[in-house]
C-alpha cells in the first residue's frame, strides 16, 4: 500500500527551499506502524521525532492505512526562558 | 467599617454611567471608588470588585472585557486561582495578560533571575532589573497593573512536595516551563488533584498549545514517552524570538479564560501548531489508541 510522508513544523527550518512542502509517496507493507516509518527518516540533530497522521497526533504503535499522510515534526520544548 | 450606609448602597451611589464598546450604557466603578470603598469597608479591592459585579456594576478596568465576558464570567475570573509555573518568555507575558484580564488570585513560581540575554523576548525583563529575581519583578509589575488581584510569588523551582501544597485550591495550572521532567511532573500532579493544565511551548518561530485535563493522553502523545526524551532539542539551534513567545503566551491565556468561564471550545485533546515562519497555523486532534478515522 502507499502512504504519503511530509516534514512539518519546526523541522522545516532544516530543509533546503527546494525540499519545503515536498510530499513523498512511500510504498509500505500492510501492518506498517508509525514507528516503522519514523525509523526510515532522519530528523535534525538531537530532535524529538513525533508525527501527525491525517492531522491527528497518535501513538506511534498506530497501524497505518492506505493513503494516510504522515507528517513528521519535532515538538518544541522551550518556555521562552 | 462605614456606619449608616450598606456596601450595596455605597456601590450604587459611587457607580457612574459609561458606554460599553457596543454603545450600551453600563454602571461602572472607578479605580478611585474601589480604593475608597475598600478602605471604608475594610475589604480587599478584589472583594469590592466582586461585590460590585454581583450588583451589576462593572469595575471600569474591565469595561472593555464586558462585551465578550458577562458580569458573572468576569466575577468567576476574579474568584479564580491560577498557578503559573515559569516566568521566562511565556510566563512573563502570560502573567501580565492574566493580571490585566482580571484573574483574582495568581500564584507565580520561578527560581531564576533576569539576565541580559532575556531582554529580546521576556516582557518582564528590562535593563534595570538584570540580576533580580523574576518572581520579585513579576510581583511588582503585576501589582502596578492590577492592585485588586492577589499575587503569591514563589521564588524557587517547584518540586513534587511544593506542588502537593501549592496546587490546593488551584482552578487551572499553566505550563510555561522549559524542560521535560518538570512538565511531566506538573502534568502528573495536576492529574492527581483534578486540575486542568494549559500547556505551551516555543522554539524559534514555532510554537504549540494544548489543554490537558486529568487522564487525557496529553504530554505522552505530544512529546513521546518521558524516559525516551533527550533533554536538549531543537530549541538549542532555533533560539527564541519575541513574536513567537507573545503569540503562544496569548493563546495560552485565552485557553485559561475559556476553561475558567466555560466559554468557547478549549483546545482539549487538540493541539494548535504555530509556524510563524511559513505563516501557518494548524490544529490537530490528539487521540490515544486505535480510532476509526
Amino acid at each position: 500500500m502507499n502512504i504519503e510522508v511530509e516534514v512539518f513544523g519546526s523541522q522545516q527550518a532544516f530543509l533546503s527551499p527546494i525540499k519545503k512542502g515536498l510530499l513523498l509517496e512511500v510504498e509500505v507493507e500492510k501492518g506498517t506502524r508509525v514507528t516503522d516509518i519514523l525509523d526510515r527518516f532522519r530528523v535534525a540533530p538531537n530532535s524529538r521525532k513525533r508525527t501527525k497522521v491525517n492531522k491527528m497526533v497518535l501513538s506511534h504503535d498506530h497501524v497505518l492505512k492506505e493513503g494516510d499522510r504522515v507528517s513528521i515534526f519535532s515538538p518544541v520544548l522551550a518556555g521562552g526562558g | 467599617m462605614r456606619a449608616g450606609e450598606s456596601l450595596e448602597e455605597f456601590l450604587s451611589g459611587r457607580s457612574i454611567v459609561k458606554s460599553k464598546s457596543s454603545g450600551e450604557k453600563a454602571g461602572v466603578l472607578t479605580l478611585a471608588a474601589t480604593a475608597e470603598i475598600s478602605s471604608d469597608f475594610d475589604l480587599s479591592r478584589r472583594e469590592v470588585e466582586i461585590a460590585s459585579l454581583s450588583q451589576g456594576i462593572i469595575p471600569d478596568r474591565y469595561l472593555r472585557n464586558s462585551s465578550l465576558l458577562s458580569l458573572n464570567e468576569q466575577k468567576r475570573l476574579l474568584e479564580s486561582k491560577v498557578l503559573l509555573v515559569g516566568l521566562g518568555g511565556l510566563g512573563g507575558t502570560i502573567a501580565e495578560l492574566l493580571a490585566r484580564v482580571g484573574i483574582g488570585r495568581l500564584v507565580v513560581a520561578d527560581g531564576d533571575q533576569f539576565e541580559e540575554n532575556n531582554l529580546n523576548r521576556q516582557i518582564l525583563s528590562s535593563e534595570k532589573v538584570l540580576g533580580e529575581s523574576k518572581t520579585k519583578v513579576a510581583f511588582e509589575r503585576l501589582t502596578e497593573i492590577n492592585s485588586a488581584i492577589h499575587i503569591d510569588p514563589i521564588d524557587r523551582y517547584l518540586g513534587e512536595g511544593d506542588l502537593d501544597v501549592i496546587l490546593n485550591g488551584v482552578d487551572v495550572a499553566v505550563d510555561a516551563l522549559d524542560n521535560f521532567s518538570d512538565r511531566f511532573l506538573l502534568e502528573r500532579k495536576c492529574s492527581q488533584y483534578d486540575i486542568p493544565l494549559v500547556h505551551g511551548a516555543v522554539g524559534g518561530a514555532w510554537g504549540q498549545v494544548s489543554v490537558i485535563y486529568p487522564r487525557d493522553p496529553g504530554l505522552r502523545l505530544i512529546y513521546g514517552e518521558e524516559h525516551d526524551l533527550p533533554e536538549t532539542g531543537i530549541e538549542a539551534i532555533l533560539g527564541n524570538l519575541s513574536p513567537t513567545v507573545g503569540a503562544v503566551a496569548s493563546i495560552q491565556v485565552m485557553e485559561v479564560i475559556k476553561v475558567l468561564t466555560g466559554k468557547g471550545v478549549p483546545l482539549r485533546n487538540r493541539i494548535i501548531f504555530l509556524d510563524l515562519m511559513e505563516g501557518q497555523i494548524e490544529v490537530a486532534n490528539i487521540m490515544d489508541g486505535e480510532h476509526d478515522r
